[in-house]
């Protein structure tokens, strides 16, 4: 009887997020057909020509073009921006056992808009005035930000408020840097800066896709492999957690690398999208439960669609200009967010 | 199955001594209460027994095995802790909290074994009408039981817990005492519990530590340790014993 109804609700979880993960790429097609006549069809027909490898033939060559290069992997980049980066909160709020806590809130987003702002404003050869250039100084000074984290919280012993405290002052201190270097900034060039931290999929490629794409998955297998301990870290404290058998630091280091290798991932190509972090999670919880091994990929798929409709609003919404990705999920999520801090405090209550 | 702890010797720093060369054993069967004033380092003896933390010096040896250098998941194997207050940071059903004791012993997901093996633990208990509640809902007695029940899903040989009566009414003390004692001799475990009441203690345990100034200040049975003298030595009170029903008991006098 306890059998039944334990495999049951498993079962229900599974069954929701596999709905989920079908709206999802359901919503990815729809988006993309936006705008054309044959709709939908338009997307699979393309699609189909091109595995055929007929495109270059075919009579809609523009059409078909714009959605395989310009439509399709802006569409699939806010999947997987949106899958990394709540996937990547979920776990930095387990970890830390703190619900206020992104991978945004250890400086990871302060850290790469530094980077990508001293190479737009610095830059002078051929590779840094470049895209990939940008890319990379972001990418890498992300990771000076998780080497500097690391040796810090190994210091004082890797707790949950030693990781957000050395987050938090991280994070100031590459905001300082960033505003120092918009200070000397010539005016184009800081346009260029500003306009990096909005957030947008404009610039996306399959390139991207496959770099982020990439990583986001990987992270995401080998992230699903410590859903049992997570269970366990998130909801007891380390001496608890070691009397179970696991090392709270050991799992925390890995998970946090994990996590601050998506986001740098992500946000390297896209400039910073804030708040999907931390909102799917609340709403994974809210829905589904703790349960990492249901709580992670939930998370993931609730900010794919965030982003995906976010995106898909801010294109359309003032058309023609595209509002970026990063403003739009701010007003989408913050009332979203206020709403379920309400309703979490009010259950409390009863 | 013995478990002896050899010369425990720990200090949060370098200056300050908690504990000074520990030795006592154990074996299963046996139910060992530690006593004694605040800040003598029970909580911390019972953190290096299973290695929470890492002693300075000294040894653990089950069944003549040194055990001090393993893995913390092997020794979690042998070794299930409940901690003075079983908290609940998320909410989560009463299955998946005693679930997590079967973490030691699994790899990846929990299988068919493991689950039946929770069920029965549940049956036990007779927790099994709230087996999908929600730990947060539950109340404080209730929230023990299911810190015991993880213990048990541990399958350990030995049981080590802090202060299990902390914040329970007179009836849930006595319930949960008579639990873990039943579960000593029908589990065939080693149970070491830090206890602060002397009447409790001197009811259900085979053994009593006294703990004074980092250093053990009596061992034996309850009849030989619980007396007026180690009392007023220890704590600094005057008490009255009697010996009641079988039992010692301790009036405090003013």
């Amino acid at each position: 009887m306890l059998e039944q109804e334990y495999t049951a609700g498993n079962r229900r979880r599974y069954l929701l997020i596999l709905f989920t993960l079908v709206i999802t790429i359901i919503l990815g097609v729809v988006f993309s057909a936006i705008g054309f006549n044959q709709g939908v069809m338009q997307v699979l027909i393309a699609v189909k020509l091109y595995c055929a490898g007929a495109i270059e033939s075919s009579p809609d060559i523009s059409i078909n073009k714009i959605i395989l290069l310009l439509r399709l992997p802006r569409i699939v980049l806010a999947i997987l921006a949106g899958i990394g980066l709540a996937v990547a909160g979920a776990v930095m709020q387990s970890i830390t056992r703190n619900d206020l806590v992104s991978s945004f809130t250890l400086g990871i987003s302060s850290a790469a808009a530094f980077g990508a702002s001293l190479c737009i404003v610095f830059g002078n050869s051929l590779f840094f005035q470049s895209e990939a250039g940008i890319v990379t100084c972001a990418f890498s000074a992300s990771l000076l930000c998780v080497a500097v984290i690391y040796a810090v919280a190994r210091k004082l012993g890797i707790t949950p408020a030693s990781i957000v405290l050395v987050g938090i002052a991280l994070n100031y201190f590459f905001s300082a840097l960033t505003a120092t270097v918009e200070f000397f900034a010539k005016e184009h060039k800081l346009e260029d800066v500003v306009q990096w931290t909005f957030g947008t999929f404009n610039r996306a490629s399959w390139d991207h896709v496959v770099f982020t794409g990439g990583i986001v998955i990987t992270c995401f297998l080998l992230l699903q492999r410590y859903a049992l301990q997570l269970d366990v870290l998130a909801s007891n404290d380390d001496d608890m957690a070691k009397s179970l058998g696991i090392q709270p630091g050991r799992i925390r280091t890995q998970i946090g690398i994990m996590a601050v290798l998506i986001t740098a991932a992500i946000i390297s190509f896209t400039g910073v999208i804030g708040f999907v972090g931390l909102i799917a999670p609340h709403m994974a919880r809210f829905i589904i439960g703790n349960e990492h091994r249901f709580f992670i990929p939930f998370s993931g798929l609730l900010g794919a669609l965030l982003l995906l409709v976010a995106d898909t609003i801010g294109k359309y919404i003032l058309y023609p200009v595209s509002i970026p990705v990063g403003i739009v999920i701010s007003f989408l999520g913050v009332p979203l967010f206020i709403y379920l801090i309400l309703n979490d405090r009010k259950k409390g209550l009863e | 199955m013995s478990l002896a702890i050899k010369n425990i010797t720990f200090g949060y720093s370098p200056k300050q001594t908690v504990l000074e060369d520990i030795s006592f054993e154990v074996e299963d069967n046996e139910f060992i209460s530690l006593a004694g004033p605040n800040g003598t380092g029970k909580t911390t003896l019972l953190k290096c027994i299973n290695r929470i933390l890492k002693p300075q010096t000294g040894r653990i040896i089950f069944n003549g095995k040194d055990i001090t250098g393993w893995e913390q998941q092997d020794i979690a194997k042998i070794i299930a802790y409940v901690p003075q207050y079983s908290q609940a940071l998320r909410s989560m059903t009463v299955i998946n909290a005693v679930m997590m004791g079967r973490m030691p012993h699994v790899q990846g997901s929990y299988s068919v074994k493991d689950r039946e093996f929770v069920y029965s633990v549940l049956q036990k208990m007779d927790i099994e009408k709230f087996a999908f509640r929600d730990i947060r809902q539950l109340s404080g007695g209730e929230r023990q039981k299911i810190a015991i029940a993880r213990a048990l899903a541990q399958q350990p040989k030995v049981i080590i817990l802090d202060e299990p009566t902390g914040n329970l009414d007179l009836k849930n003390q006595l319930h949960i005492l008579e639990l873990i004692a039943c579960l000593c001799k029908t589990e065939k475990l080693a149970v070491i519990m830090s206890l602060h009441d002397l009447n409790l203690a001197a009811m259900f345990s085979d053994k009593i530590l006294m703990l004074k100034d980092t250093k053990i200040f009596a061992f034996g049975s309850p009849d030989c340790v619980i007396t007026r003298e180690n009392i007023v030595s220890i704590y600094g009170v005057t008490t009255c014993v009697t010996m009641e029903d079988g039992y010692k008991h301790v009036r405090l006098l003013k």
